[in-house]
């Protein structure tokens, strides 16, 4: 299956098993979504169950999280993750926080499926990396599959989360990848990393479809320059698998951090902090960062300079590797 | 003001003992005078000062171990009367990395800054798992000389700096009374204790001993005499045979690399002669020996056995040894018939001789006196066989057994 | 030199605006009491018994008095913030009591009777007032923040007007099931100026969720009058835009209020939503960290004060025969006494202590809570002595 039609499965099996799940979005329920992730789905379960919501990303926020509240596990639709701010309070000082804010009492099991990354030519609203403003101040978990299965396994495990979920979906990879896909229901455990190549010189940690691009370059530079680079897939950012990181970079001393979203306050800030104060005597030298920019993304003819690229990975390899020590 | 930082005198040394001064304070003095008298490393260094002045400090008693860069005497008076003064002694750049890197790799300026910025803080900069490595041995990273970019020090200066330095197990102190006296471990018998400690620590030192007949090494010596070549002994003449034994086994002529550990094998014979000095046993270096006719191999270790006795040996002198040669045969009365000599680092070999003695001997079925002399060759099991060896030993005993005049 | 100037600007306390329950026929304003308590308005008293009357008549004076009682406590110290009620008793209990058990109701900050009224006890509020760890919200709001699941109330997530489509999705969301369940959602005039306001009632126009909007319109958002607030005459009219069922009515009128609550829960099951506008007067401060005095005169608080709604109620049970003095003296001595014991208990109950704040962030903690509740707790432990 593609990204995009593992994505569809997931919700199909999903909304099948529990007839508490619903979809809700713009143009998700007639149109199938602009992606086309929904395709199909209101045909099969309703207009009841697969909601065409007025223009208002906050008003779909605001009620997906009612709905979860009285027991529903609605599965909002964001058109693109750019479009998400306008919730922004709704997700981070409602949904987020329901549950604490209630002792306990009222809690929100809702999924916000949030087209993301660049790639697209998409322009500044249509590519984006918004994952640091839903973390941050805590309450959300945040997952980010990068193949077809995680996209079917990571969608329904934010589904079952009693908790609210936020799934950035990558928008490049919808078509573009294809692969095994066992539509068997079972979820992925939200904060398991996946090492996605072993090796022992270096430790490339990366998610989304950086992880793609961190594979290219370490299959590369394996083979001109003979280094043995591990190449860790996150999948999941709240929780993150620290311990992955943390053996790999045990073994290698040497760590990379790549993220399209931009550098400062980016989420490999977060890896960055976490392994110097976990892992600290095991550095052979400093964590490299590549990221984004602190600006939009890129050229309306393509944002290649923003986003993490291949002469940027092999550069920060270089320097981790020359680094004496 | 001007402060007389302790230069390295000699190749990389970092400490030296001050045996005495030579001015007072209040002198007035002159660029060039000597001031001091050091021991470093086995050899006396005579200090003198760079600049003129009146001698305000000098804060250090005789005995005193003083560290490469700390202030030895300070002088008042005019500043410009300091002719180029070395400055503080800095830390040792990468010998292959042009200065044009500088300007344009900000990285190894950052370095370079940080370098300073460390000194200046008085804390030394290393990575993250240098510094794990460092605690794990027992290395106090401070005063370690790093040699990586910008003064980093590495994984190989903390192994380094590990291999040098003594962690005794704490013991019992025994009371000071009159029945104990102290013997500070200074001056050459440190130097000693050390070499000895990392010997014994590092190298799988193995010991073949033999015998070899005398008679003919006697012989050219006689000869030789007759054509007033006095200095030509049977030392010089049996060194002679080393020489061109290790020209015939280049593994036994090789030194250790101790970052690495490869071998260095190396195309001159710089022979230590081990000698006797006023302060113990030194090893200077007799170098380039494979080029030596036999009487200049003479006047060349008659010199350093004269330059020892007197204790005017220079650093230089005792450096860049391949292979060491020992003979005690000088003080021998016992009949002493091995040894297990310890390796002089980072040499893989060396070789004791003993004195000639009157002993049976069997040629051609008959029982005769012969002429012996005992060997033992220690080397290095790390890297050296036993094959190797007793090649060696076989190529040896052959060249005592037919001296030659000179090398090939 | 001249004394200066007292310029008139438009933070100055404004003429009084004429109290409209006065006009209520002229106004749209459903009524069902004049202002001595008399069954002579626009609308016919409804179908309610006495027992429920005079429950809503005794609560709305329990929450005055713990109104009273509650201001006292922050003036003097021992309570860290106190919301005012008063003035607005008649809106919530009222339309409290036409819900059943099983709706659910969305709680703004100004509804304490709609706690006393489903059963939560004054040590319970009490212990919620003073942050106690033992109460249903474990001491994480501010005092009158109330809520608690056992009696279907949601406490609100304080920005003004957030959670009014909160309270439409649940509605939305019951109506999915196919449950009986209803809704209703208190929220004051200023929230109709957030956007959620718009997204709730746009969302209900089309999808017709059971649920009451019910707008406590009284007279204020801090200091902002209601033309500052909006050009529209009223607030009702708002739902005209999405085609919302609405209706305006005297907030310190309990019998109107309730009708006007039943009359919505009855067309639900056709119409959907309905937005009541209850006109009612904020007779005390926004909140005890307010001064009204800068932007109002004290003749427009006494102009209101003859519509006092708990003085009405009270007048009505007379003129049924349902009350006399004698049942008042005990009522007042009652709430009284059950409020002081109810902050001697509570007050003597224990503070959240600080590993409780990790809890129910998600349902079961990740491991970066744990680091940071372990780490928090080795710190207190061991950075505490110097």
């Amino acid at each position: 299956m593609t990204v995009l039609q593992a994505t569809t499965a997931a919700m199909t099996r999903a909304m099948l098993d529990d007839s508490a799940v619903v979809v809700m979005g713009e143009d998700v329920g007639v149109a199938g979504g602009i992606f086309r992730a929904t395709q199909g789905l209101q045909q099969q379960f309703g207009e009841d169950r697969v909601i065409d919501t007025p223009l208002d990303e906050k008003g779909i926020a605001a009620h997906a999280i009612g709905m979860a509240l009285y027991g529903l596990r609605p599965i909002a639709e964001i058109q693109f993750s750019g479009f998400i701010h306008d919730a922004f309070e709704q997700i981070m000082f409602c949904g987020t926080k329901y549950r604490w804010i209630t002792g306990g009492q009222y809690t929100c099991p809702m999924v916000l499926r949030a087209p993301s990354f660049g790639g697209i030519k998409g322009g500044f609203w249509h590519s984006q990396s918004p994952e640091t403003y839903y973390i941050h101040g805590g309450g959300m978990k945040v997952v980010c599959p990068a193949t077809p299965d995680d996209a079917y396994r990571l969608l329904l495990a934010a589904i079952v989360d009693p908790d609210p979920v936020l799934v950035l979906e990558a928008v490049p990879l919808y078509r573009s990848l294809s692969g095994p896909v066992n539509d068997d229901g079972v979820p992925a455990e939200i904060g398991r990393a996946e090492v996605v190549r072993p090796g022992d010189d270096l430790t490339i940690v990366a998610y989304g479809p950086a992880r793609h691009l961190a594979l290219r370059a370490a299959d590369e530079m394996s083979a001109r320059e003979g280094y043995s680079i591990e190449v860790i897939d996150l999948r999941s950012l709240v929780p993150w698998d620290r311990e992955a990181v943390s053996a790999s970079v045990r073994r290698t001393g040497r760590l990379v951090v790549l993220h399209e979203g931009s550098q400062t306050l980016g989420f490999g800030s977060e890896i960055v902090a976490a392994i110097q104060e976990h892992d600290f005597g095991y550095l052979h030298g400093p964590i490299q960062r590549i990221a984004g920019h602190d600006m939009p993304y890129g050229f309306s003819i393509g944002d290649e300079y923003y986003r993490p690229s291949i002469e940027r990975i092999r550069a920060a390899v270089r320097r981790a590797m020359d680094f004496e020590f | 003001m001007f402060e007389f930082r302790l230069p390295d005198v000699g190749e990389g040394l970092h400490e030296a003992e001050l045996v005495e001064w030579m001015v007072d304070v209040g002198s007035t003095i002159e660029e060039g005078t000597i001031i001091a008298l050091v021991n470093t490393d086995k050899v006396s260094v005579e200090l003198p000062s760079p600049a003129s002045g009146v001698i305000s400090s000098l804060p250090w008693n005789p005995g005193d171990i003083l560290r490469v860069g700390e202030v030895l005497m300070v002088l008042d008076g005019d500043e410009t009367s300091s002719a180029s003064s070395p400055a503080d002694p800095a830390p040792p750049l990468e010998p292959d990395r042009p200065s044009s890197t500088y300007e344009s790799d900000p990285v190894i300026v950052a370095e370079s800054e940080a370098s300073l910025v460390a000194a200046a803080l008085g804390r030394s900069i290393a990575a993250p798992s240098t510094r794990k490595l460092a605690a794990e041995l027992g290395v106090d990273l401070e005063g370690v000389r790093g040699s990586g970019p910008g003064g980093r020090i590495l994984r190989g200066d903390v192994h380094t700096t590990a291999a040098k330095s003594i962690r005794p197990a704490p013991v019992e102190q025994l009371s000071a009374d009159e029945d104990v006296v102290r013997e500070p471990l200074n001056g050459v018998r440190r130097v000693m204790f050390r070499h000895m400690t990392e010997s014994s620590n590092s190298c799988a030192t193995t010991t073949s001993t033999f015998t070899v007949r005398m008679e003919h090494i006697e012989k050219l010596v006689a000869e030789l005499r007759v054509e007033n070549s006095p200095s030509v002994g049977v030392f010089a003449a049996t060194s002679n045979c080393v020489v061109q034994a290790l020209t015939r086994n280049p593994r036994f002529n090789a030194t250790s690399d101790p970052d690495s550990n490869d071998l260095l094998l190396h195309r001159q014979v710089h022979l230590g002669v081990a000698v006797a000095s006023p302060s113990g046993l030194v090893v200077p270096v007799i170098r380039r020996a494979q080029e030596l006719h036999l009487p200049e191999l003479g006047n060349a270790i008659a010199e350093v056995a004269v330059r020892a006795r007197e204790g005017t040996l220079a650093a230089p002198d005792m450096r860049g040894g391949t292979f060491t040669l020992s003979s005690t045969g000088g003080l021998e009365q016992a009949r002493v018939t091995s040894a297990q000599p310890l390796i002089n680092l980072p040499q893989v070999a060396i070789l004791w001789m003993s004195r000639i003695r009157d002993e049976a001997v069997v040629d051609d079925g008959v029982v005769r006196p012969g002429r012996m002399m005992s060997c033992s060759l220690s080397f290095d099991h790390r890297y050296i066989d036993g094959a190797e060896a007793t090649s060696f030993i076989n190529n040896l005993t052959s060249l005592i057994g037919h001296p030659l005049e000179g090398s090939e | 030199m001249n004394a200066p100037k007292i310029v008139s600007f438009a933070g100055a306390p404004r003429e009084p605006v004429p109290v409209p329950l006065a006009s209520a026929d002229e106004l749209g304003i459903e009524q069902v009491l004049d202002a001595e308590g008399l069954p002579n308005g626009n609308r016919p008293e409804p179908d309610l018994d006495q027992a429920t009357v005079v429950k809503m008549y005794e609560v709305m004076v329990t929450v005055a008095a713990l109104d009273r009682i509650g201001w006292q406590l922050q003036r003097s110290g021992r309570m860290e913030f106190w919301i005012p009620s008063r003035g607005q008793e008649a809106a919530h209990v009222a339309s409290t009591a036409a819900m059943r058990p099983s709706d659910w109701i969305f709680l703004a900050d100004r509804e304490p009777g709609s706690f006393l009224w489903r059963g939560a006890g004054l040590t319970q509020m009490f212990a919620q007032f003073f942050g106690r760890a033992d109460e249903p919200l474990k001491g994480r709001r501010l005092p009158l923040l109330l809520g608690d699941r056992s009696i279907n109330i949601v406490p609100c997530t304080t920005q003004v007007g957030s959670y009014i489509p909160h309270a439409a999705g649940a509605a939305w969301a019951a109506k999915l099931r196919g449950d009986d369940t209803r809704f209703i959602v208190y929220f004051g005039d200023g929230a109709t100026s957030r956007g959620e306001f718009h997204s709730a009632l746009n969302f209900a126009g089309i999808h017709k969720p059971p649920v009451v909007f019910f707008c406590q319109n009284n007279g204020w958002a801090v200091s902002t009058p209601n033309d500052r607030q909006t050009a529209t005459a009223t607030f009702a009219e708002k739902a005209d835009a999405y085609a919302v069922r609405r209706v305006r009515v005297d907030g310190n009128d309990p019998l109107a209020v309730y009708a006007a609550t039943a009359d919505a829960l009855a067309a639900m099951p056709d119409e959907g939503a309905t937005l009541i506008e209850a006109v009612t007067y904020r007779m005390g401060f926004h909140t005890s960290s307010d001064n009204p005095d800068l932007y109002r005169s004290g003749d427009e608080v006494d102009a209101w004060a003859r519509w006092d709604p708990i003085d009405r109620t009270r007048k009505y049970l007379e003129h049924k025969g349902w009350w006399d003095s004698g049942r008042e003296a005990a009522l007042h001595e009652a709430a009284d006494g059950d409020i002081k014991a109810a902050i001697t208990a509570a007050e003597a109950m224990p503070k959240p202590v600080p590993e409780s704040q990790f809890d129910d962030v998600f349902e079961q903690p990740t491991w970066m809570l744990d680091d940071q509740r372990d780490r928090l707790l080795d710190d207190l432990s061991n950075g505490g002595a110097l």
